[in-house]
């Protein structure tokens, strides 16, 4: 009776000693990163996503990740933790339908993973050599997956119904066409070069050197980039010296054209309106400059300006007690209001600001001493006028309201 | 042929004549946005050679300029304080070292003129009698500033003079109106309901300006004799 009974509860308690754990359901993408710190994965245009082709690896990126043996090291997490199983990782072109007859996604070495029933969080790093799985100089545009498969302990449907994670990643190594037509002339430790455009081309990149370079050695030359089909080359250009320049357009996703013809221009020094103005004017020509206040604000002590100044202080200025004074106060203060004008930036707009219509009264009245008063005394005369006016106006305003009451 | 021209013409303006007037907001202001061909007379002040010509050529550059008035006088016609600002710029291309022939390298001129003015506008007619031409002058004061650039953006220094600088001058212009609202009365009456807008006008003016500092020398010419067209607001 009693072995009857103890029978009875170990059945009854079968079922409920092996309580169903829910299997894992979802996977998700926790992070993705480079295998090792020494490189940095190139995010270019985008990231690496489950909803769409974002991530580009070009041609370069092929080459260092493949040469240098790198690896993508992605994490993921599932839900809920599992009852046991394994995960397992393929790599393909189109991995959407696995498992399929054509099993286009395969197996990576090494990749399949037992699941704990602890764990919910997993990484696994895939080589670029597998997951590129083409040589890098072939002009291939197309879309590579990777696919995580997690095969609970407890799953017992169709295969394709297993949590899966799909990660796409887009191979672009297809260069656009080289440039033709580059034309380069060579102004006063300048170049200006200029080509046809490249469909398909994002940018350009000029190279340029007083060496004869090959593609292989643009990194080693000076260069720079243009959005458009010209560009100036100003750095480190000097007049009398042979440069080679050529161009190479470069796609949206990073990819290089080969050279473009190589041209060779030598600048050389040239002679712009102002030089050519003072030559041919000689004494004539204009000093140019504003300068007031010396040399702290605008311009210097030689300036015709300043020479106008002085001519102001000592005719003008001196010939009064109070002119005087306040030459003297300008010598005591000036040098050190000028020493802290000349140290600071905003203070020199400032004080600009200030003075500048100051300075230009008082060359005006360095140039013609007649049209100045003119003007100050038109300018007294329109504004008594303009009082009056307004006091008459006022007047009549208070007149009218008061015969209104 | 011409006599029926001439006696239609006369008929347009006779009955503009008869077209009433009509109440308007007040108005203390004007704003003028105009346009014109500008080259500096810069080879006038130099002796022996046309260093403008040599590089920018003998082709004017396009000039643009807005004023802004206080009419503070208003009876028979208005008078108005005005101030302008504008700019214009020139392009041409540097000589060799030897100054023989043209390089590669680009070269700029470019002026900014600032100018206070007197200005009359004989207004009376068109207000008065509907002619829809309002005739007007300016006197005033400039003061043009100007700098170059070198091929690679930079002002030039050159024995220790600086390729910018300021010039002062004077300017007279005369010009002729033409009074927009005399084409749609309805649209310029809504124009200054809504807008405070009382006049608008087309203009054509000739601009004359002398900017050497008054003559001295070792000063750049920036002169000219011009023209401008624009467009003109009263509000």
């Amino acid at each position: 009776m009693r072995v009857a009974s103890i029978l009875s509860l170990l059945i009854l308690l079968g079922p409920l000693s092996s309580v169903s754990r829910a299997q894992v359901s979802t996977i998700t993408l926790f992070s993705y990163e480079p295998s090792d710190s020494s490189f940095e994965l190139d995010d270019r245009l985008g990231q690496i996503s489950t909803n769409k082709v974002e991530y580009v690896i070009n041609h370069d990126d092929c080459v260092e990740y493949k040469q240098q043996g790198r690896g993508l090291k992605v994490t993921f997490d599932v839900s809920p933790a599992p009852t046991g199983g394994t995960w397992s990782v393929e790599v393909g072109n189109d991995c959407s339908n696995e498992p399929s007859a054509t099993d286009e996604c395969k197996l990576v070495e090494d990749g399949s993973r037992s699941l704990q029933t602890t764990v919910t969080r997993y990484s696994y790093t895939v080589p670029f050599e597998q997951l590129i799985d083409i040589d890098c100089d072939t002009t291939a545009d197309k879309q590579r997956e990777m696919l995580i498969i997690v095969t609970d302990a407890s799953f017992t449907g169709e295969e394709t119904a297993k949590p899966k994670l799909e990660l796409r990643v887009r191979l672009d190594f297809t260069p656009p066409s080289a440039p033709s037509g580059v034309e380069a002339s060579g102004g006063s430790n300048n170049i200006n070069v200029s080509w046809s455009s490249v469909e398909g081309a994002d940018s350009y990149r000029v190279y340029y050197s007083d060496k004869e370079f090959t593609f292989e050695e643009r990194d080693s030359v000076d260069s720079k980039s243009a959005s458009s089909t010209s560009v100036q080359l100003t750095g480190s250009i000097e007049n009398g010296r042979t440069y080679y320049v050529t161009v190479a357009a470069v796609d949206e996703n990073g990819n290089e054209s080969a050279f473009a013809n190589f041209v060779s221009v030598v600048p050389e020094q040239t002679q712009g309106f102002y030089e050519h103005y003072v030559k041919t004017a000689g004494e004539d020509a204009d000093d140019g400059g504003f300068c007031f206040v010396a040399t702290a604000t605008f311009g210097s002590y030689d300036d015709r300006r300043v020479v106008s100044l002085r001519h102001f202080r000592d005719t003008v200025l001196a010939t009064s007690n109070v002119g005087r004074s306040l030459i003297a106060a300008y010598y005591s203060y000036g040098p050190i209001w000028a020493s802290a004008i000349a140290e600071n930036r905003y203070a020199r707009y400032v004080v600009g600001a200030v003075l500048w219509p100051i300075a230009m009264l008082i060359e005006l009245y360095g140039a013609s001493a007649w049209l100045f008063w003119l003007l100050v005394l038109s300018s007294a005369g329109a504004t008594v006028y303009w009082r009056r006016r307004r006091r008459h106006i006022l007047q009549r305003t208070l007149v009218s309201s008061e015969g209104g009451n | 042929m011409l006599s029926r021209v001439v006696a239609w013409f006369t008929f347009a303006v006779v009955g503009l004549c008869a077209l009433p007037l009509r109440a308007e907001s007040p108005q203390n202001f004007a704003f003028e946005l105009k346009f014109g061909p500008y080259k500096p007379q810069v080879d006038s002040s130099v002796k022996n050679g046309t260093p403008y010509k040599d590089i920018f050529g003998s082709n004017p550059f396009f000039f643009t300029q807005i004023e802004f008035d206080w009419q503070f006088w208003r009876k028979v016609g208005s008078f108005g304080l005005g101030f302008t600002l504008g700019y214009g710029r020139d392009k041409g291309k540097a000589l060799t070292a030897d100054g023989t022939d043209k390089s590669a390298d680009k070269a700029e001129f470019h002026i900014l003129p600032l100018a206070i003015m007197l200005v009359y506008r004989f207004d009376y007619v068109a207000k008065r009698f509907n002619v829809p031409l309002v005739p007007y002058v300016k006197f005033g004061f400039d003061y043009y500033i100007w700098w170059t650039r070198t091929a690679t953006g930079k002002i030039p220094v050159v024995d220790g003079k600086k390729g910018y600088g300021g010039t002062w001058g004077f300017h007279v212009n005369a010009g002729l109106a033409f009074l927009l609202d005399f084409f749609s009365p309805g649209t310029a009456k809504s124009f200054d309901a809504e807008v405070g807008v009382n006049h608008s006008y087309l203009f054509a003016e000739l601009f004359y300006a002398k900017v050497n500092n008054f003559f001295r020398s070792r000063s750049i010419d920036l002169s000219d004799l011009t023209f401008t067209v624009g467009l003109a607001f009263e509000f």
